[in-house]
């Protein structure tokens, strides 16, 4: 017999996690690889931590878990892993440093200690998890409570290659493969980067990625609509694809991030800027940071968000603590009543997608975990709502779907293309649409052909049209923050795709280089060239 | 800066050319005539690698074995071509290409050849007034990109890039068609159709508790402003 049908209104909490694919082997230490170690043990693995929490309480939870294919290419290599270790090991040493500098200083040491024993857990945990973070996110689908589904490719902002739809097949499909390989599971549903959609985008990823049922789009993209969608955002709507279009609620989302009166702003929280890699003499913290010049973020912040850089108090747990029930329960509260006034509006049970950058929590937001906690159980204990993902809202309610057309839209700031294009850093796109060119060329051409070594020179091409189209790059141009970089990767794609095509094009080899390259980037190991073709 | 002999010239081949210019320049080269390749050759090899390039050149042909034998890649694959990224319903990145071959045929026939942009809408009911043409925009010959505004809503945007030969008009190229709809939202608020129930539900997810958007969209926030005031 078929389960009743819940009326409890849903609440689907989305965190979808994605880092730029920043590896050098070639380097002892990259500043820039610094960003996943800090995820890893600021977001992640606190995280993974809390859920398991969750279920040895048998607090029943659901979250959606967005994990894009690059970064899970990150989670399993073993390069980052051997030197996620030398970090953790760094910055123990720092904070036992920092716990004897700190030795006359009882309430600055109490918060040192604490940072301490976060980075000794992570490790411990990393040991535990065989020195390979992708198990921590594994570990998580043996209960089923985590819905892990993935994004796309290198996160490339698909509404700039609209009319290069070979890349965009390409990013799907490489995506759906990573997934596989990954996580053993076919992804229910996808996250489209930044919800960047237009019209006709999930025809090809119907076409290509069979076992997908779902994606996620901005309310805008519903708002705008030709037609009257008539339970607004509170139901997925079936698009002429077949698929299941769900909006997010940016409105419950927006107490969270809002830069005026979001949660992580709160006085008692965390200072997240205020660090001892900027306020200690260089000197010292050069020495637990190998090959660190400048003064930068350690991980070890003292003080709390009140008053000015000068006028800060000295963090304190408890009081922070406090203030994450606090805004747990208004959260909480917040949806309750918004559910009812949902409710008496439309004829379903109304879902809530709420999407956060998983890095927000314990990263940006050091209380973020805990927060998060608080509201699943509250959520848990909620006579009105339940954790739910758009897979157990669409085995509820798929046959109660209406069909909608869903309109250009994304999460961008002007919810369109801004500020992935912005007049400065429009000008790569020209190189990177002729280079996309040139590899759909090379793709086709060479289709049916059984070369061994030509093959590995076309998914080469493939896989670097994936990596320079990724949103990083023009999002990191745009913020003007590692520019260099950014521009620095782009230009060392392209003249990787150049110069395959022009080996090709002599039809020459240099395995030396090809072998580089290769080595350079290991990632997208099943990616099928074929794929990236004009039909 | 030392200008290379015409002997030279002949010496080095078009893709070789190109070849030892792209180690440092990703864009599309076919733009290039020869002789700026060479130019640009000049300024980034430093003079006695210039002095010794017929046999670098020669080297790079020796030293590689062919991979096997197979149809190679086309030498140039970049071809005339006008290329659109919607920044918004009302800002389009244009950008666009010609061919070395397609630009010297072109000046040949007429010396004084002109270059546009032209912006239609070619959804069925623009198309009946002057091929549903918007705007057009004069481009120069060493132009390459131009963000277009338009003020109009448009509904099937297409970008014709075009040659004015001898005063008659030669599309050389035409962009992918981006289509745009008219919201329903705005049809039916400025009918007065909208229900109080549906006006409640279209901004619930994007209103905050101060009844401010949280979306930076123009659209929406042109239809929240004519419905402030009213039971939102």
């Amino acid at each position: 017999m078929k389960a009743k049908k819940t009326k409890k209104a849903m609440v689907n909490l989305i965190l979808q996690a994605h880092l730029p694919y920043i590896r050098h082997e070639e380097n002892e230490h990259f500043f820039e690889e610094d960003w996943y170690y800090e995820a890893l043990t600021e977001s992640y693995f606190p995280l993974v931590r809390m859920f398991h929490r969750l279920e040895e309480k048998n607090t029943p939870y659901r979250i959606t878990l967005v994990i894009s294919p690059s970064l899970a290419e990150m989670l399993k290599d073993k390069t980052y892993s051997e030197r996620f270790e030398i970090y953790l090991k760094n910055h123990i040493a720092l904070g036992e440093s920092e716990v004897k500098r700190l030795e006359h200083d009882e309430a600055m040491r109490a918060v040192a200690n604490d940072i301490l024993n976060k980075y000794k857990t992570v490790l411990s945990e990393f040991e535990a998890y065989g020195k390979e973070p992708l198990n921590a996110f594994i570990s998580l689908l043996k209960n089923g409570n985590a819905e892990i589904i993935t994004s796309v490719a290198a996160h490339p902002f698909l509404p700039l290659y609209e009319s290069r739809p070979a890349l965009i097949k390409s990013g799907l499909t490489t995506a759906a493969k990573v997934h596989f390989i990954t996580f053993k599971n076919y992804s229910k549903g996808i996250w489209f980067p930044d919800c960047g959609y237009y019209p006709g985008l999930d025809e090809i990823l119907k076409k290509n990625v069979l076992e997908s049922r779902y994606f996620y789009v901005s309310p805008t993209g519903f708002a705008l609509s030709d037609k009257c969608i008539k339970r607004g955002c509170y139901a997925p709507v079936r698009t002429s694809s077949g698929l299941y279009a769900f909006a997010l609620d940016m409105a419950l989302r927006d107490y969270v991030t809002s830069s005026f009166t979001g949660y992580p702003g709160d006085d008692d929280y965390r200072e997240f800027y205020r660090d001892i890699g900027f306020d200690l003499d260089i000197k010292y913290i050069r020495s637990f940071l190998p090959n660190m010049k400048e003064s930068g973020f350690t991980g070890y912040k003292y003080y709390a968000v009140s008053g000015k850089r000068d006028d800060k108090k000295i963090y304190n747990a408890e009081r922070a603590a406090q203030k994450t029930s606090i805004h747990a329960d208004h959260f909480v509260s917040c949806i309750e009543k918004k559910a009812k006034d949902v409710s008496s509006l439309i004829d379903l049970p109304p879902i809530f997608n709420i999407a956060f950058d998983t890095e927000l929590f314990g990263h940006w937001w050091s209380e973020g975990v805990e927060w998060l906690e608080k509201v699943l159980v509250n959520l848990s204990n909620s006579e009105d709502l339940v954790c739910a993902t758009s897979s157990d809202y669409l085995d509820e309610f798929e046959n109660d779907v209406y069909d909608g057309v869903v309109v250009r839209s994304s999460n961008a700031f002007n919810t369109y293309s801004y500020p992935y294009i912005d007049g400065e850093n429009s000008c790569i796109q020209r190189s990177i649409f002729n280079a996309i060119d040139k590899v759909e060329d090379l793709s086709t051409r060479f289709k049916g052909d059984k070369n061994p070594v030509k093959q590995r020179y076309i998914k080469q091409a493939v896989k670097e049209i994936l990596l320079v189209t990724s949103s990083d790059w023009p999002q990191l141009i745009h913020n003007n923050t590692c520019t260099e970089y950014a521009t620095m990767r782009i230009n060392e794609h392209l003249g990787n795709i150049n110069k395959i095509c022009d080996l090709l094009s002599y039809g020459k080899s240099d395995t030396t280089w090809l072998v580089g390259v290769e080595k350079r980037f290991p990632l997208f190991e099943g990616i099928d060239y074929r794929t990236f073709t004009k039909d | 800066m030392k200008k290379v002999s015409p002997g030279r010239i002949k010496s080095i081949d078009r893709h070789t050319l190109e070849l030892l210019v792209r180690r440092d320049r990703h864009e599309d080269l076919s733009v290039f005539t020869d002789e700026e390749l060479l130019d640009v050759i000049m300024e980034i090899y430093p003079q006695d690698v210039i002095a010794s390039m017929d046999f670098a050149c020669a080297k790079i042909e020796s030293s590689k074995k062919p991979l096997t034998t197979y149809d190679k890649a086309p030498l140039y694959f970049s071809n005339t071509s006008v290329d659109v990224i919607v920044c918004d319903p009302h800002w389009y990145y244009v950008f666009w290409s010609i061919s070395p071959n397609e630009k010297a045929m072109l000046l040949d026939k007429d010396k004084d050849c002109a270059l546009s942009l032209c912006i239609r809408d070619v959804s069925d009911s623009k198309l009946e007034k002057q091929n549903g043409e918007i705007c057009t925009i004069d481009v120069g010959f060493q132009e390459s990109d131009r963000n277009i505004f338009v003020q109009a809503n448009l509904s099937s945007v297409t970008v014709d890039f075009i040659a004015y030969v001898n005063g008659e008009k030669t599309v050389l190229a035409s962009s992918k068609t981006y289509n745009f709809f008219q919201p329903y939202l705005k049809t039916a608020v400025a009918s007065n159709k909208l229900s109080a129930k549906q006006k409640k539900l279209q901004f619930m997810p994007i209103e905050n508790e101060d009844g401010n958007l949280v979306v930076n969209n123009a659209i929406l926030e042109e239809i929240h402003g004519n419905l402030k005031g009213e039971c939102l």
